[in-house]
């Protein structure tokens, strides 16, 4: 009797508890996912929005226009589930929900959320010359399927509709025949590496040194001669090198068959790489870079290889040599000569160091930590836990993906730890290795 | 003059018939939210009401289920004229994630004009009782372009 007399006094001089909403604003807690706000400037036309939107509420409309085209993106809140997955796939941030909840409407026009921006066609299109050999390789490697190559009859046809213009095909022609129109303002081989011969890769090696050595000037000329081909390997002769200047540190390098398309900036895990579009620079953050690969991988030019080098003397955090034997394609790794010939390779080649990866099996085991422990067999007894082999290179990509941080990765002293009592099993670690150290299995220590 | 007063009382008690037509609930437990006292919509005179006959607002969530459709017509013609829609989520103007389903027989304005369209998935309580607020105005609007109607008739 007594507590419920005393709570409702309390009551009566309390406020009430209902909002006074409609006379005074009432903001949605902080990340509300409400009315899409969408910036046609910064829209790339990429589509990826589209590819996940579930509920399929996001349309595009091409209107030709002169000199290209206008796309015009329309975002229907009245089938949208809110979910946000646009706004994480929009790689320029053209795509934001936000905090507006009040979307009521008469007229369910007033509910749909468009932008337009335009999209100047490249002059010509994609254009093929005489030197083709009808080989099929662009066609094979269109993304869009835009392409059609008839070996017997000799016939090399593109469709316009389908082709995106991302000039895959372009790297990928042996005979470099394949241009964008005139050639000009086109990702094609040849026009981005004869401005930037000189800084490509040089540029993105922290190595300040080899701007006033020596024998760097006949690499660069060797590089601009070189530009018409595909330049995928710019190769330094060994005798050149002086193996005394430089430690030997694994990276990852650029060769001047870079187009600056930014897309290995953008599968980086670990944002190390920046990529301005328009001033043609590459640079990567050595501090940052877990050597992952994924930028190789993603690369459209093959324009990136692991090599090695030059840093005066070896930092702190210089990581073990990871194998990369599942990650770069075989092409690169298949001259594999002793590790002692590392140091020969000139700090700014671009030249896709087999040297520095020694198979996996060879590779000595990293510093250990007490769980680097062997999977062990099937049906074991013991609690299921995270397991980590040897091929950790201690990346830290597991301890940032951790939900309930237990995992503890110092990449200085080459440790891996994790807390079992506090982990719930849920892989994301597991997912997010690179080098796919980490199982699920018993623990049996 | 005795109409008019008619149609302002009525515009400020308006009872609302809830259908939910294969709805996941989401927006359902919203719309009960509204009638909670942290949001009171019954202080604008809002009141669930518990057969289609009484109702002035008829709120629809969900994406119209082959197996509602009928249900939801015979609902429909039961509600005396004038009266509102109100389409509660993104379900009922476009069958959302479930468009495009064997058993979905969406969207709501293949059956019936909808007046207010409340988009979210789910809405939160303030945007439906903006949207019924909306409602009751055009409600009253109809109510009165009726009885203009009737006198223009007389």
């Amino acid at each position: 009797m007594f507590p419920f007399l005393k709570k409702a006094v309390e009551n009566l001089f309390s406020r009430p508890s209902t909002l006074d909403y409609p006379a005074k604003p009432h903001d949605a807690k902080p990340r509300y996912r409400g009315r899409i706000a969408y910036d046609a400037e910064k829209c790339v036309n990429c589509g990826s929005c589209i590819k996940v939107c579930s509920p399929g509420a996001i349309t595009v409309e091409k209107t030709p226009a002169e000199g290209g085209e206008d796309i015009t993106y329309r975002f229907d809140l009245t089938s949208c589930t809110f979910c946000g997955t646009c706004e994480d796939f929009c790689d320029t941030g053209a795509i934001r929900l936000t905090e507006d909840y009040h979307m009521v409407a008469a007229d369910p026009a007033d509910l749909i959320v468009s932008g337009t921006h335009f999209k100047a066609a490249v002059a010509g299109g994609l254009t093929v010359s005489s030197n083709c050999i009808y080989c099929t390789l662009c066609a094979r490697s269109c993304p869009e399927g835009a392409i059609t190559v008839d070996r017997k009859t000799k016939h090399w046809e593109v469709d316009r509709e389908k082709c995106i213009q991302c000039g895959i095909c372009i790297g990928k022609c042996p005979k470099g025949a394949l241009s964008f129109g005139d050639g000009k303002d086109a990702p094609s081989a040849e026009a981005p590496a004869a401005p930037d011969a000189g800084s490509s890769s040089p540029e993105a090696a922290p190595a300040p040194k080899k701007a006033e050595t020596g024998p760097a000037a006949a690499p660069k000329k060797e590089k601009a001669t070189r530009a018409a081909a595909p330049a995928r390997r710019a190769e330094v002769p060994a005798d050149q090198a002086d193996p005394a200047r430089y430690d030997l540190v694994e990276g990852i390098l650029k060769s001047d068959a870079c187009i600056y398309c930014t897309v290995c900036a953008r599968k980086c895990p670990m944002e190390a790489l920046t990529v301005d579009r328009a001033a043609r620079t590459w640079t990567i953050d050595r501090e940052t870079c877990v050597l992952c690969c994924r930028c190789l991988e993603a690369c459209p030019r093959e324009a990136l290889s692991v090599g090695t080098f030059g840093l005066e003397k070896e930092p702190a955090w210089i990581l073990p040599v990871p194998a990369l034997a599942p990650v770069v394609p075989e092409k690169k790794t298949e001259e594999t000569p002793a590790p002692a010939a590392a140091p020969a390779v000139r700090p700014e080649t671009a030249k896709p160091s087999a040297q520095a990866v020694p198979p996996a099996s060879a590779e000595p085991a990293p510093a250990s930590s007490a769980e680097a422990a062997p999977l062990p067999a099937a049906g074991a007894d013991g609690p299921e836990g995270i397991l980590k082999s040897d091929a950790c290179i201690y990346c830290t990509l597991c301890a940032k993906r951790c939900p309930m941080g237990c995992l503890e990765v110092d990449r200085a002293a080459k440790t891996w730890t994790i807390d079992r009592d506090s982990c719930i099993l849920c892989g994301r670690c597991v997912a997010a290795c690179p080098k796919q150290a980490l199982s699920l299995g018993t623990v049996t220590e | 003059m005795f109409n008019k007063l008619i149609a302002d009382s009525l515009s400020r008690s308006p009872w609302l018939y809830h259908i939910n037509t294969g709805s996941c609930n989401g927006c359902d437990i919203e719309l009960v939210a509204c009638l909670t006292p942290r949001y009171d919509a019954e202080r604008f005179g809002f009141k669930l009401a518990g057969s289609p006959r009484h109702a002035d607002i008829v709120v629809v969530s969900g994406p119209i289920t082959s197996q509602s459709k009928d249900r939801l017509i015979r609902t429909l013609e039961q509600v005396p004229r004038p009266f509102c829609v109100v389409s509660l989520g993104s379900c009922p103007r476009s069958g959302n994630v479930f468009k495009g389903s064997y058993s979905v027989e969406g969207p709501l304005e293949k059956y019936i004009h909808v007046d207010v369209s409340v988009a979210g998935c789910t809405p939160k309580p303030e945007a439906i009782i903006e949207g019924l607020y909306q409602a009751a105005r055009i409600l009253k609007e109809k109510r009165l372009a009726i009885q203009q109607e009737r006198k223009e008739a007389d």
